[in-house]
């Protein structure tokens, strides 16, 4: 195969469509395992504030909710997008993949008959499979069934795009003509990381030649920014795109189902992707990657992406698909008008005179908003009632939905039918489907790449480039780490290790846990400092004195081994800091604090400049202010004795 | 073909039409006329109408149907309109004949019944129907006839974005006289670079500069030529975006402006509110801003609208493809090209 | 939808080597520079009036030595070829940098023997300047300052006692003085003054962006004042408005003040919810016309019909002695220059379009509400009176 050119056969554009992800959900592990009710459902922690219903039978939620495609999105349909992208530009075929077996497929098959879908001269057919796992099983499946002939669209879950495929598809079938072996061309579009639309946890990177664009390197998640290239496939003119990510969509050639049959241990594109580079010496296949900065192409992966991509659609990046084109709806569907602040409303909304209804808007037909409203980066579907002084930001609601007056939500999505009770504060990240509650989750999604961490590079992580921040990530690592290192400061106090040994400990624990130099203070004042919390099972009953007694016991145990943590100013503020910290969260530590200062002022760990400076910045963590006031006495002996002696200057 | 065949194929081309229209596939208002008036010719030629009521009636709801799928778009309800007014003459025509005294007055009160059925009413809405279909042919080319009237020698004309109505007309000027022609490229899309092309190829002095610059060449300029993309009712233009400046500059300095349309561009449509909002279309803000500038993005609020309003005074003359009138008399053409109610 | 793909992005490949950014951007950068020093007529091959001259590079100018004069000092040189690649932006950047070379020039200006130093060195200078008239444009302020510099070289007393060492001292000082009082002091009183005419909730619409402009902004927000800012976008003033951004991030990210952009072309669309326009002005003319970035005419006409103030912001050391009534009324030596003209290669034939980048206009006075400068608030026709009473001025005025 791979011939460019049409041959006597009909050259009949088809597309494969994903309907979801295989499982793994864009909003976290745990709406997925509601997706699969017949999945486990160990550990259902409903935090709720709401309506909840507990027994098992009753968590199944209907398909219509759960299955992906079908999620809201600018107050269409997600698939809506797909679809219109897809038949626009002259798609003839579409095969639709569900996973979630025949409640989904049914749901799904219903929706295409509902709207416009079915009318058009495009051949749509679903296929529901429960058996598949992943993207391998399915594109198994479908090369089984034998139904798709040509070179072929493979478009993700989530993906909306402005651009017309076909011209991407001739390009596919140009670089087949001078490349026999080209079985896949992605489309990668330029977002920078930070970008709003861009997953904190994407870091896909991508090693092309320059003059071809073929991929010589692949991948999605590397820890730091280093990307391995083996040194067979290294040419004359490299390019490495760091700022690009997946969009979702990729053009194949038709032996790419076979490749997947023929390879069981393919199950994602990731896969595919690594697999074809290890072999291309053997099999002589390549994958071309096209890079686009111009037009809009995105894929929804996690829920920042969700929110982020519905911002793109309010603002129009998404022209024409946009919510007051009204593409894919039956022709009484409501049209929505834009007004000002990218507010799109249907004409029949009731708005209260003083609602504020912010930046990027979407409110669907027959709703009503009560007074005092504030409404910002949103959408609300058809026949809400937003009660009065209701703050709602960065939600997607559906259709009719009630909202109590005075209540607060932020950053969720209320699926269709949900009530909130008045006064409620539905906090962010959360579900809310048919009663029931869900905490979603940023996950990592994808695999762990393989390329080994080396261990002697700890200084590189200093002169590394500026991370993306990811806050899950970085929190639980830290929290790990921390705990490590309380172990490990314990085992030395009790089983009476040599400081050396500890210090390696310490070491490990962080290259192991991807932490910078700079976070190891922290951990390791909060150990000391935790130890005898650990130890004593008693300890916060005792009297204070006993409890300075103890403590002081551990810190005098570790004295020399804070110098070689705390060297410059910064590390003594990462010190302040994370006693301020402990103090905050432990009760019992707050008396405890001033003495704590004190020592470490004494043995000269920290340095009375820096200890002033803490005590007069103020700091945002509620409660900072009564902690200083309970070392206010010790900051006046402080100054004071800089008046009366000359106090070393203790700067480093 | 089958009465059946005949009813499919104007369904199907209204349902492609419609269609085309809501995935925002615009195309040049002169297209979507011709594509509206094919389909009104199949509609007319099928069985599925027995008097002139219920074309009038099929007429207006594909109007109102056409104009929900795309609000900025009037020339396919512009067309079918205009028909509808067409079918009343040749209604009142066809009944009146015969009758040696016969006063055709469309507005009196008597209220005419359109269900009455004529036999070769379907003859004459056809041949109304080619009329109309030459003259949107050759819309350019008889307002291009004018063109000598207007352009005197060695004038500098400006015009702004592209109109290959104003194309036309400026190539059919400089065959009589010299003159010299400044293009305004108008952002976001600059179109006007094509136009200096295409002239220029024609052996025109072109000169193109940016939007801004206009101000300082205006004290320069002889006269202003421009297209729009629709003259509202009050005698008021939706033009390209940038045109009320330039207009507005125009006037300070005392430059004629003559708009050139073809008679499918008028449109019953009123500016609305106070502000003189127009159905406008917003497109994506790729050009103005680069997507990938993330913290711009979420900070900043770009609109991107086509269209602007420009309002009647700044207009010296409207060439239509049926004569010159001043913006006053536009009143008087919309009654005359249109029904009242 | 848009099919069209974006052929850039198919040129990858190394990036330039071992050429330095502007080298390459001179040699890519045509024509349009006048031969001869001082002035030159230009044909007039349109009604127009529009230099058709054929091009030379900078860089051979000064090369070729046998007829011209002696070529371009290299320190002046750098700078011509930075104005002209627009890597130097901004009337007070240009000013002060090239203020910058001029002390250069002055302290490493070796005195051929048995001259006076002040009379070679003026003529040394003046001869340079004309040279580099001939090869960037040369704003109000440059020539103003170098105006400056020159008279003050004139006033100055050579007398027995002083050494060539001290001399040069003086004039270097006077040079700083200059530029601080004349250029950053100035921008930090129109910021006093402007800050008058900020109040919360203002939705101000913003173009030309000058230095004055950006720090009067930042004033504001830094202050706390609340307002709306609406940026004029144009394709060749993306520069300035990423400034401005960068600086003001921090008011943006806090709410302080919001922020939206319109196309040039949309400006309407925008300008019936503003309050006031805010324009840099690049300089001023004794009848009352202010000479800003092109559009700031449109602009303020805009403004006027709908009743908005329109404030311009401009250092007095921008004021100039001219009274132009349009762009084509300036001078060759600024309007050759303001042109920045841009013509293919194949200028001589017909087929192409002229495309000429008009970078300025001046906008007539009754269009300017007023004009905010560093010593008050001023009606725009104030320029005689002012350029009267301030002293130093206008000895050397018409001379270059």
């Amino acid at each position: 195969m791979g011939k460019g050119e049409v041959e006597e056969q009909e050259d009949i554009f088809q597309a494969i469509l994903l309907a979801d992800n295989f499982g793994v959900s864009i909003f976290g592990s745990e709406w997925a395992d509601k997706q699969n009710p017949g999945g486990n459902q160990f550990g259902e922690d409903d935090e709720d504030e709401e309506i909840t219903q507990n027994k098992s039978k009753e968590d199944e939620i209907a398909p219509g909710f759960t299955q992906e495609s079908l999620m809201h999105l600018g107050n269409r349909k997600l698939i809506d997008y797909a679809l219109e992208a897809l038949t626009v530009s002259g798609v003839q075929e579409i095969y639709i993949f569900c996973s979630t077996g025949t409640k989904g497929g049914d749901a799904l098959k219903a929706h295409i008959k509902d709207s416009k879908w079915s009318d058009l001269t495009v051949k749509i057919q679903v296929i529901c499979s429960e058996d598949c796992q992943s993207l391998g099983d399915a594109l198994r499946e479908l090369d089984a069934k034998g139904t798709i002939r040509n070179d072929f669209i493979l478009m993700s879950t989530g993906v909306i795009t402005n651009k017309g495929l076909k011209p991407w598809l001739e390009m596919h079938r140009a670089t087949m003509k001078s490349d026999k072996g080209a079985v896949m061309t992605l489309v990668h579009r330029v977002v920078p990381e930070g970008h709003r639309s861009r997953s904190s946890n994407s870091r896909t990177s991508v090693v092309v030649d320059a003059s071809t664009r073929k991929i010589l390197a692949y991948n999605e998640r590397v820890p730091e920014k280093r990307i391995k290239v083996p040194l067979a496939s290294i040419k004359e003119e490299m390019e490495v795109y760091l700022d690009t990510v997946d969009s979702g969509i990729a053009i194949c050639s038709s032996s790419v189902l076979p490749l997947f049959t023929d390879n069981f241990d393919f199950a994602n594109m990731v896969d595919f992707i690594k697999g074809i580079l290890m072999n291309e010496e053997i099999m002589g296949n390549t994958i071309y990657v096209h890079r686009l900065e111009k037009g809009y192409a995105n894929k929804i992966t996690d829920f920042d992406t969700y929110l982020g991509i519905s911002n793109d659609i309010m603002e129009r990046w998404t022209y024409p698909l946009v919510p007051d084109m009204p593409f894919g709806s039956n022709p009484d569907d409501s049209i929505y008008s834009m007004n000002f602040n990218f507010v799109y409303k249907v004409t029949d909304v009731e708005c209260a005179r003083n609602a504020m209804i912010g930046p990027n808007v979407i409110i669907g037909s027959k709703s009503k908003l009560n007074e005092g409203v504030q409404i910002s980066k949103s959408s609300i579907g058809n026949n809400c009632v937003i009660g009065k002084n209701v703050f709602i930001e960065h939600c997607q609601i559906g259709n009719n939905v009630k909202i109590g007056d005075g209540s607060k939500i932020v950053r969720s999505i209320l699926l269709d039918g949900s009530i909130i009770k008045a006064a409620s504060s539905v906090g962010p990240m959360v579900i809310i489907a048919e009663g029931q509650t869900c905490k979603i989750a940023i996950e990592d999604t994808f695999e762990k790449s393989d390329d080994e961490e080396e261990s002697d590079d700890e200084d590189d992580f200093k002169s590394e480039g500026s991370f993306a921040p990811e806050p899950d990530n970085q929190e639980s690592d830290t929290k790990r780490f921390c705990a490590e290192v309380l172990e490990s400061i314990l085992r030395a106090f009790t089983d009476n290790v040599d400081l050396d040994n500890l210090a390696v400990e310490i070491h490990g624990s962080r290259t192991a846990n991807f932490m910078y130099f700079d976070d190891v203070p922290n951990a390791v004042v909060k150990g000391i400092v935790g130890v005898p919390l650990k130890l004593y099972p008693d300890f916060e009953q005792m009297p204070p004195k006993t409890q300075w007694d103890k403590t002081s016991e551990v810190m005098v145990r570790f004295k020399k081994l804070m110098p070689q943590y705390v060297k410059t100013d910064k590390a003594q503020k990462i010190v302040l800091q994370a006693l301020e910290e402990h103090a905050l969260d432990n009760a019992y530590f707050r008396p405890l604090l001033m003495k704590v200062l004190h020592y470490y002022y004494d043995i000269d760990i920290l340095s009375q400049e820096m200890i002033l400076n803490w005590y007069k910045t103020p700091s945002e963590y509620t409660g900072a202010a009564e902690l200083r006031k309970m070392v206010e006495k010790f900051i006046e002996w402080l100054e004071t004795a800089s008046e009366e002696s000359d106090s070393e200057d203790d700067d480093e | 073909m089958t009465t059946a065949s005949k009813e499919s194929q104007y369904m199907a081309l209204l349902q492609q039409l419609e269609t085309s229209l809501k995935r925002g596939r615009y195309v040049r208002s002169h297209e979507l006329a011709t594509r509206t008036l094919r389909l009104a010719e199949k509609y007319v030629q099928s069985d599925s109408w027995k008097n002139a009521e219920e074309v009038m009636q099929w007429l207006e709801n594909t109007a109102d149907r056409l104009t929900k799928a795309a609000v900025s778009e009037s020339a396919p309800s512009n067309v079918l309109k205009r028909l509808i007014k067409t079918v009343q003459e040749d209604f009142m025509t066809r009944k009146n004949k015969g009758k040696l005294h016969t006063i055709s007055r469309l507005d009196s009160d008597a209220k005419v019944d359109y269900s009455e059925e004529l036999p070769d009413l379907r003859s004459d809405i056809l041949g109304a129907i080619l009329d109309l279909s030459s003259e949107l042919e050759n819309g350019a080319e008889s307002i291009a006839e004018d063109a000598e009237k207007h352009i005197n020698a060695n004038e500098v004309i400006m015009t702004i974005g592209r109109s290959r109505t104003v194309e036309a007309f400026l190539k059919r000027a400089a065959k009589v006289n010299k003159l010299e022609v400044i293009i305004v490229k108008c952002g976001p899309f600059y179109q006007g670079k094509d136009l200096a092309k295409i002239l220029s190829k024609s052996k025109i002095k072109t000169t193109v500069v940016n939007d801004t610059a206009a101000f300082s060449l205006m004290s320069r300029v002889d006269k202003i030529v421009i297209g729009t993309h629709t003259v509202l009712a009050n005698g008021g233009l939706k033009a390209i975006a940038g045109c009320h400046q330039i207009l507005l500059t125009s006037k300070y300095f005392n430059v004629p402006v003559l708009v050139l349309a073809a008679s499918y561009k008028l449109s019953p449509e009123y500016p609305f509110s106070a502000e003189m909002k127009i159905t406008n279309r917003f497109v994506s803000p790729e050009e103005l801003i680069d997507y990938k500038n993330g913290q711009m993005i979420d900070n900043v609020q770009v609109y991107a609208p086509v269209f602007d309003y420009v309002p009647p005074e700044l207009v010296s003359l409207f060439i239509f493809n049926m004569g010159s009138h001043a913006p006053s008399y536009i009143h008087r053409l919309l009654h005359d090209t249109y029904t009242q109610g | 939808m848009d099919c069209k793909e974006d052929s850039k992005s198919n040129s990858g490949g190394p990036p330039a080597e071992d050429k330095s950014r502007d080298d390459v951007r001179a040699q890519r950068k045509p024509n349009g520079w006048q031969k001869q020093p001082g002035r030159a007529k230009p044909k007039k091959e349109s009604v127009l009036q529009l230099s058709t001259t054929p091009n030379r590079l900078p860089e051979q100018i000064s090369c070729c030595s046998a007829e011209a004069s002696p070529p371009l000092h290299p320190l002046f040189h750098s700078i011509a070829i930075k104005i002209s690649n627009n890597v130097i932006r901004g009337a007070n950047s240009r000013c002060v940098k090239l203020l910058g070379a001029i002390k250069d020039f002055v302290q490493s200006y070796e005195l051929p023997p048995g001259t006076s130093w002040k009379h070679s060195l003026s003529a040394d200078l003046k001869a340079s300047m004309d040279l580099l008239k001939t090869q960037c444009p040369f704003a109000i302020s440059m020539s103003n300052s170098l105006d400056f510099v020159l008279s003050s070289l004139h006033n100055m007393n050579e007398g027995e006692d002083r050494s060539v060492n001290d001399l040069k001292g003086d004039l270097l000082k006077m040079i700083d003085q200059y530029v601080e009082e004349k250029v950053e002091k100035a921008v930090e009183a129109i910021v006093i003054y402007g800050l008058e005419k900020i109040a919360p909730g203002d939705k101000i619409m913003v173009y030309s962006i000058t230095e004055a402009v950006i720090a009067l902004l930042l004033k504001a927000a830094e202050n706390g004042i609340h307002f709306e800012l609406i940026v004029i976008q144009t394709p060749e003033s993306m520069e300035e408005i990423s400034e401005l951004l960068n600086k003001l991030k921090n008011p943006i990210l806090n709410k302080v003040i919001e922020v939206n952009s319109v196309n040039f072309s949309n400006a309407l669309y925008r300008m019936v919810h503003c309050t006031k326009l805010l324009l840099g002005g690049h300089g001023l003319f004794t009848n009352g016309g202010v000479l800003a970035q092109a559009g700031s005419g449109q602009l303020a006409l805009l403004a006027a019909t709908y009743n908005k103030p329109a404030l311009f912001l401009c250092e007095t050391f921008k004021f100039c002695d001219r009274s132009p009534l349009d762009l084509f009324s300036l001078d060759e030596f600024i309007s050759g220059a303001m042109w920045n003209q841009n013509q293919p290669e194949n200028s001589k034939n017909d087929e192409e379009p002229f495309e000429p980048k008009i970078m300025f206009d001046v906008t007539p006075s009754t269009l300017v509400t007023v004009v905010i400068t560093d010593i008050d608030m001023l009606p725009s026709n104030s320029v005689p009176v002012v350029l009267r009473v301030q002293e130093g001025r206008s000895l050397v005025k018409n001379a270059s």
